[in-house]
């Protein structure tokens, strides 16, 4: 054993977190705190920062100085945001609504069974998501799979122009991301137990009130994770509005790229990566609490 | 206990394994086909795209350059997720459920933040985007799959075997070499899988954080603005779809065997 190695055992046993957390920290942490400060400072007109303190960046979120000089409200960042965060609502909706019921119906399967379609719904997820993406346009494109057969049907004779609207960024993000609401609710929804919903049946609730009285309080934590897994990843998307949105409908990960390379302001982008960044903190303090709370009332049962 | 019929939900499961399977199955239905145009009516079946792809230098390039950042990645990110795992599942730690939600952290951040506060850091200390500042970065996102696939196949096995080699007169390092490797050798081959598709797949760090020297993904981004190409791009894609499917499926099983083997082991 070399030398320098901590002598106790209980001072070596850490040595094994040590390259993760130190690459995590380094490639990550510090890089994240960093971006925080910049967001303080002023920017260089080059690209970079100045090293001079200043609130600019985010007074710059909600006002503008007009040609006298004077603050006023300016609407069109926030505007992005706003739509940033209804697009990601709209698409973490949708997929717990698609994916719900595809969730409790593996539950309901034979458990050799339930693996293979756990299985089947998570493969696309593993490949390409530019690829994935890029599918969405020969669907929705002009004369693509829907517009089509209804133009030769005689039904439409125009494009429907589906593409560059927000209706296909959130169809896009929801493809993209529902795996990830499928997993946490069938995990939560496999530890129910079932003979609860024979009381319930047995005390004359119908299916649907036995679904909303009983399973969905119960898979909980279930529905929250996975809206969380969901929300995160659509906030900071990046490839969906770029394909599906062409770039015009911009959305707040765009916003973000777009100030540090041909803006040139690097604390404006390092104030929004703040915004989206507490975004997805406030999301995570939503989990821990459900999280927390469903501990607890298993702890009382 | 549980009837399992195929009611309107299993119709509707059914429904939805179409809507996830159908979009990507166009990927390869067109680059197949004998037309520049990405657009029905189908002309007749081809391989020329396939035969166009391969020709092309700079996409060869962007793929040798993928498949080194992501063996290497794959490699790092293991044997990095590999240490912790051990810690974590050898040792009682205080606090151990804060010390891994630490390193589930990557899971949650948007891509873009860390691409983008990475790229801006490296930038201000002069480092020069390449290779290997794409690799950096798919190592933070993959250590964390590698050490929770890596901990599901640890706290499987017996400890008894480890202490078992120790009371033999084995040393730690011929301990872990003899008896905790080959024991972990389906996690450990799952993990190498997982965060190599992982690494080959992902473009938006790569975008952010790449050079010159593109990788696949990126190659591809680029070559999505020009319409003459696409049916070559929309046959690399069909490749990169069936290799990571291919992929993605063969941990899968190497991972259920272990468990298989691991469960006829305990008996």
């Amino acid at each position: 054993m070399s030398t320098w190695l901590p002598k106790s055992a209980s001072s070596r046993r850490w040595l094994g977190l040590a390259p993760s957390y130190i690459v995590i920290g380094i490639f990550m942490l510090i890089p994240m705190v960093i971006m925080g400060v910049f967001s303080f400072l002023e920017p260089n007109p080059y690209g970079g920062v100045k090293a001079v303190g200043s609130f600019d960046a985010y007074v710059k979120l909600f006002f503008e100085y007009d040609l006298e000089d004077q603050l006023v409200f300016n609407p069109g960042y926030i505007n992005i945001v706003w739509r940033s965060f209804q697009l990601s609502i709209m698409a973490t909706v949708l997929c717990l609504v698609v994916g719900f019921p595809v969730a409790y119906y593996i539950t309901l399967q034979p458990e050799n069974k339930r693996n293979f379609y756990i299985y089947l719904v998570t493969i696309p997820f593993w490949t390409n998501l530019l690829i994935r993406t890029f599918a969405w346009i020969i669907i929705l494109g002009r004369g693509g799979v829907i517009e089509l057969p209804l133009q030769k049907l005689g039904i439409i004779d125009d494009s429907l122009r589906m593409m560059y609207s927000d209706g296909a960024i959130a169809v896009g993000l929801t493809y993209s991301y529902l795996p990830l609401m499928v997993l946490p609710i069938y995990a939560s929804l496999e530890k129910l137990d079932f003979r609860l919903l024979e009381a319930a049946s047995d005390l004359y609730a119908n299916r649907w009130v036995t679904m909303w009285k009983v399973v969905i309080p119960l898979c909980k934590p279930g529905v929250v994770a996975g809206c969380i897994l969901v929300f995160i990843p659509c906030i900071g998307a990046f490839i969906a509005p770029n394909l599906l949105g062409g770039g015009k409908k911009l959305m707040l990960g765009s916003l973000v790229q777009f100030q540090f390379s041909s803006a040139r302001n690097w604390p404006f982008g390092a104030a929004l990566s703040m915004l989206l960044l507490s975004a997805v903190v406030v999301s995570l303090i939503f989990y821990a609490r459900a999280a927390k709370k469903r501990a607890l009332m298993e702890g009382e049962v | 206990m549980k009837k399992t019929k195929f009611g309107t939900l299993g119709v509707y499961t059914v429904l939805y394994l179409a809507f996830l399977y159908v979009p990507v199955l166009f990927i390869p239905l067109f680059s197949f086909n004998d037309s520049i145009y990405i657009a029905f009516p189908l002309k007749e079946f081809t391989l020329r795209h396939y035969a166009d792809m391969i020709e092309r230098e700079p996409l060869i390039n962007a793929l040798y350059n993928s498949l080194k950042v992501g063996i290497v990645v794959s490699i790092v990110s293991t044997v990095f997720g590999m240490l912790a795992a051990k810690t974590f599942t050898k040792y009682r730690i205080p606090g151990s459920k804060s010390l891994t939600a630490f390193i589930s952290i990557p899971l949650v951040i948007p891509l873009i933040i860390l691409g983008i506060s990475l790229l801006t850091v490296l930038k201000s200390v002069g480092v020069t985007l390449s290779l290997i500042t794409i690799g950096a970065a798919h190592t933070v996102i993959c250590i964390p799959f590698a050490m929770f696939v890596l901990i599901s196949r640890l706290e499987g096995f017996d400890k008894s075997m480890e202490e078992a080699a120790q009371d033999l007169g084995e040393s730690p390092w011929m301990t872990f070499w003899r008896v905790t490797f080959p024991l972990a050798m389906p996690g450990i081959i799952a993990s190498l899988l997982l965060c190599f598709t992982i690494s080959f797949d992902e473009f938006i760090l790569a975008f952010f954080l790449g050079s010159d020297e593109p990788t696949l993904p990126l190659y591809m981004w680029s070559q999505l603005r020009f319409p003459a190409k696409l049916p070559s791009v929309l046959a690399l894609g069909s490749v990169i779809f069936i290799t990571s499917f291919f992929l993605v499926c063969f941990a899968e099983w190497v991972r259920r065997r272990g468990v298989q083997t691991q469960t006829g082991s305990a008996i």
